[in-house]
């Protein structure tokens, strides 16, 4: 019965809202407040981000200070703060120019600078100089020293600064890198300031690295939590769309405030809850959020948008941080708790790593300074955007990353490995030691690069480092190691001048091969001489020692009696001439003799003959042991 | 105790009482009027055409709408041809529905990039992308000076900060943008693009909007001039936000589409269309067009249905297979052959997406039955002629 009326209930409520909507006129589709792909700054949908603007504005104050570098993986938000900055500075009283070097590597210096001076004189409204008749920084110079600068300066934004960074345009490359430090940085510290945005760490970008190093620098990182949810709730700004608590938590939880994912999330579902005709402005649940991750379709769905941000990320990653972070995406499966340094090595091993290279266990320390992971060695360490997490779970498995990286890895030792071969026929040995120091460090079980690189060593005379370089190639793989480990050692062995580094040499050889018959013979040879040295200087000890090295028992018995007769030699002979002086006073007894008696007579003389026989010397070392 | 169940009862009485008069309420004010959000009059598209796109073309537009750019992603040409046909429709009550009150600040720029000659410097072709701007009065001077300084990235930069302070905005509809990388001077060159980016990126509403419509991916963009700029930024992601996949359409959708259709279709013949078609809007536009059923019996018009479909569509599979890389040419024949697919997965799932193939229990089969047709037409060998796209 309360079934029926219950049906007969809801017919009615249907019916109600039926008639409800068809009166009712649906709502507007709004504007969509989310931006994805173009740079945000100067306008409503910028968020956050005070503390770089802050700390950027007051470098820029400085007298001292007229440079500064933005660096953080793509997608995170720099162009947008460059943007910012553009709108901000003009606000006080700067004159700012935003200026994009992408495809600019290519392009002579001079084209460039004309460019910007094209640039700079639209802005400016000036009439644009003939950069060839003077040069561009001394023109720099005279513009922010006209009156119009006397209380504010000249700002230049460069944009994509690494993008000239190209393979096939180094000098293009390093001639605008020196002429930014000689020429254009020093012109007007006071009044020319200059902004650049990278795409990549500092460390990491080596052609402009001492560029770099003398300008402040600023991490562009995630969103922190109160900025994010500022961020997801702009919808609420044009009342398109508003939030529960609980989605603003579970965005946090997806992308803990990447701002490209999390405007790439809170548009798709903007745009799947305006699909059709709405009546009222909807309040989005948590249950929304996490069907965009529930099903491999919707998951397709939000990663369709998001995969080339999210390959591009991807591809920037080393080898060797893209497997570790392929590990750690398999550990979070298990929950969202912390993995140790330990527990990802075990992983790997897990996974068919045969050898844990020292490449992938820095890569954590990369992963984190990248934003890819949180964390530190002690309470270990944990992917920091859910989202991508879930992308590499399900795009980059473990198993077919580590084959196609370390295939990659062992490529890239290869042609270190190929680079050092012409440096070292081209006498280069330095290059040559570092491209094959790289080689190992990216594959410890190249047997080519051990090899070489002892030879390197031993080319260039530093004989040590290449002794260092063969035991440790053994230590990894002893059977490959010995015989290259052997001849150099022989050699130097052979090359040797002191009896006894050549002995060490020897031992050291016999250590690796106990049957090498020359060392053998050599060392034999050394304990002999040895020997024979000690017994010479009486150093009966060392001699027996020597001679028991050099397996000859015989000659320990006689060295043995000889420390034996050395040793108690002169007792015994002092005893015999005492024995024999007294032994005629006893038989004599010369009593009247000046009225001494005879045995004190006896003992007197006894005394004084032993003890001369006893200091008589058989013979005296002359030789010196080397 | 009786008093008490009586109080009790009393009191849940007046509960329901006050829960039904504030629903009663709620639901009977009319949407808030102080909100932006104004009654839709611009939602009934039109729905004969394009045909299960009504969802994409209101992202496109809005995307057109918020200044932010896009690239369609589809199989067939014209059907990517026609969107941009619809998005440029200048009937203004065409554009008053897409664009709203911003229908008057748009300038549309429609240039197939097929047609133009592969020698086209970047120079030549920003001018042709900019021709529609020479009709702004307030933007000769800007012009001129892009025309002085041979379309330089700056003068060009210059005339759409013209055009933005004038309120306007506009679209550069490039059709068969894949093409482009076969151009001599803008596939090997960075210029185009980097200028190309930095215009349409660099601010947020964007004065300059592009809406490109590739066979290809982003992903293949992406391949192919990453060499041109190795550490900076892909070019063209500022349409990552705006990637729209014209894709096939779930099973109940084609039910409903083909049970909608002006001259209603007989059962026999939807399910014919739906073998023939596949889930792939485009072709179940053109099957459910053909209106064979229209005279004549229902056994005829059947009989008819399928060579009258294959004469209509042979030209355009046939250029759809012939134009696709190898691999996924080979992975459509060894699906029609039903031969080993393994290898093929990326392939298949793209054509999945399209409604060409489906996968049912583990086994991959053709939905789009037509391609058996079109395939069988000519030898194995003729087609897969083209080189691997990445």
């Amino acid at each position: 019965m309360f079934s029926n009326l219950f049906k007969r209930f809801s017919e009615l409520w249907q019916q109600f809202l039926e008639s409800r909507r068809r009166g009712a006129k649906p709502l507007q589709r709004p504007k969509n407040p989310y931006v994805i792909g173009n740079s945000v700054g100067g306008g409503p949908a910028f968020v956050g981000r005070a503390d770089i603007l802050q700390g950027v504005k007051e470098q820029l104050r400085s007298p001292q200070q007229n440079a500064i570098v933005l660096y953080g993986q793509r997608r995170i938000g720099k162009t947008s703060i460059l943007k910012e900055l553009e709108t901000g500075l003009s606000k006080d009283n700067c004159q700012v120019i935003y200026f994009d070097l992408m495809g600019r590597a290519a392009s002579p210096l001079r084209i460039v600078l004309s460019e910007l001076t094209e640039k700079i004189c639209l802005k400016l409204s000036m009439t644009k100089p003939d950069v060839d008749k003077m040069e561009f920084h001394a023109w720099l110079a005279s513009v922010v020293n006209e009156e119009k600068f006397t209380h504010s300066s000249l700002v230049i934004l460069f944009d994509e600064f690494d993008s000239i960074d190209a393979p096939h345009a180094e000098q293009a490359r390093d001639e605008f890198f020196h002429y930014l430090r000689e020429k254009l940085l020093p012109v007007a510290p006071q009044k020319l300031k200059f902004v650049f945005a990278i795409g990549r760490n500092i460390s990491d970008f080596q052609s402009a690295l001492v560029l770099l190093r003398i300008m402040s620098s600023y991490h562009v990182s995630l969103l922190n939590r109160r900025e994010t949810e500022k961020l997801i709730r702009l919808s609420e700004n044009n009342n398109s769309l508003y939030w529960s608590r609980a989605a603003i938590e579970k965005i946090w939880e997806l992308t803990h405030g990447h701002s490209y994912l999390t405007q790439l999330l809170c548009s798709t579902i903007f745009e799947q809850l305006w699909a059709e005709p709405r009546f009222s402005i909807p309040v989005v649940p948590r249950k929304v959020v996490e069907k965009q991750v529930a099903t491999k379709g919707d998951i397709e769905n939000i990663f369709g948008k998001a995969i080339s941000a999210l390959e591009w990320l991807w591809e920037g990653l080393p080898p060797a941080c893209r497997i570790d972070a392929a590990a750690f995406a398999d550990f979070a499966e298990l929950g969202n708790r912390a993995v140790s340094q330990k527990e990802l090595v075990e992983h790997l091993y897990r996974n068919g790593v045969g050898i844990v290279v020292s490449e992938l266990e820095s890569a954590p320390k990369y992963l984190k300074d990248w934003d890819i992971i949180e964390g530190d060695e002690k309470t270990g360490y944990r992917f920091r955007v859910e989202l991508f997490r879930q992308w590499v779970k399900l795009h980059k498995p473990l198993k077919g990353t580590l084959q196609k990286e370390l295939g990659q890895i062992r490529v890239r030792a290869q042609e270190y490995y190929q680079q050092a071969q012409t440096a070292h026929q081209n006498k280069s040995f330095d290059e040559a030691i570092e491209s094959l120091r790289n080689a190992i460090r990216l594959n410890p079980q190249f047997i080519e690069a051990y090899q070489a690189l002892a030879t390197v060593f031993q080319d260039k005379g530093e004989f040590a480092e290449a002794q260092v370089v063969l035991e440790k190639f053994y230590s990894c793989c002893p059977d490959m190691a010995r015989s290259q480990l052997i001849e150099f050692l022989w050699k130097q062995a052979e090359s040797s001048t002191n009896r006894k580094d050549k002995l060490e040499w020897c031992e050291k050889i016999l250590s690796y091969d106990p049957t090498h018959a020359n060392a053998n013979q050599k060392r034999k040879e050394i304990l002999l001489w040895q020997a024979k040295r000690f017994e010479e200087d009486e150093e009966y000890e060392n001699a027996m020692n020597a001679f028991a090295k050099a397996g000859q028992p015989e000659e320990i018995y006689r060295v043995w009696r000889q420390k034996l007769w050395e040793q108690y030699g002169q007792w015994l002979k002092g005893g015999t001439g005492f024995i024999i002086t007294i032994v005629p006073f006893a038989y004599f007894r010369p009593e009247a003799l000046i009225s001494i008696p005879w045995w004190l007579l006896a003992l007197g003389t006894g005394i004084t003959v032993g003890s001369i026989v006893a200091i008589i010397p058989f013979r005296k070392s002359t030789h010196k042991r080397l | 105790m009786d008093v008490f169940f009586i109080e009790v009862l009393k009191w849940l009485a007046l509960g329901f009482i006050g829960i039904f008069i504030g629903m009663f309420i709620i639901l009977s004010t009319p949407p808030s009027a102080e909100t932006t959000v104004t009654p839709e009059k611009r939602r009934n598209f039109n729905p004969t055409f394009p045909l299960g796109r009504e969802q994409k073309i209101r992202q496109l537009a809005d995307r057109i709408r918020s200044g932010q750019s896009s690239i369609i992603i589809g199989l067939f040409d014209v059907e990517k041809t026609e969107l941009l046909g619809y998005l440029r429709n200048e009937e203004p009550q065409q554009q008053e529905m897409l664009y709203g009150e911003q229908a008057g600040y748009l300038t549309f720029s429609y240039v197939d990039i097929s047609e133009l000659n592969r020698e086209c410097t970047p120079a030549q072709l920003w001018e042709r992308l900019l021709q529609p701007l020479q009709r702004h009065a307030e933007l000769t001077d800007a012009y001129q000076v892009c025309q002085t300084h041979k379309f330089s990235r700056n003068s060009i930069d210059n005339l759409i900060s013209e055009l933005n302070r004038s309120g306007g905005r506009l679209v550069l509809l490039l059709d068969a943008f894949q093409e482009i990388l076969k151009f001599r001077y803008l596939g090997e060159e960075t210029e185009f693009f980097s200028t190309l980016r930095t215009i349409a990126a660099s601010r947020a509403p964007s004065p300059l909007v592009v809406v490109a419509a590739s066979s290809q991916s982003l992903d293949t963009f992406y391949s192919a001039t990453k060499h041109l700029n190795p550490m900076g930024s892909p070019y063209l992601n500022f349409m990552e936000g705006g990637i729209t996949l014209l894709d096939s359409l779930p099973e109940s959708e084609v039910d409903r589409l083909l049970s909608q259709n002006s001259v209603p279709i007989p059962q026999s013949i939807r399910n014919q269309i739906k073998q023939l078609a596949g889930g792939h809007p485009y072709l179940l536009q053109i099957a459910s067009s053909m209106e064979l059923w229209k005279e004549g019996n229902e056994a005829e018009s059947a009989e008819k249905f399928e060579s009258v479909f294959f004469d209509r569509v042979k030209h355009i599979l046939e250029r759809m297979l012939t134009s696709s890389d190898s691999r996924s040419c080979q992975a459509l024949l060894a699906v029609i052959a039903q031969q080993d697919v393994s290898g093929f997965e990326k392939e298949l799932d793209y054509f999945e997406k399209q409604g060409i193939v489906a996968k049912d229990s583990n086994q991959w089969h053709l939905r789009a039955g037509i391609f058996r047709k079109i395939v069988e037409n000519k030898p194995q060998h003729a087609w897969c002629q083209q080189p691997v796209k990445d």
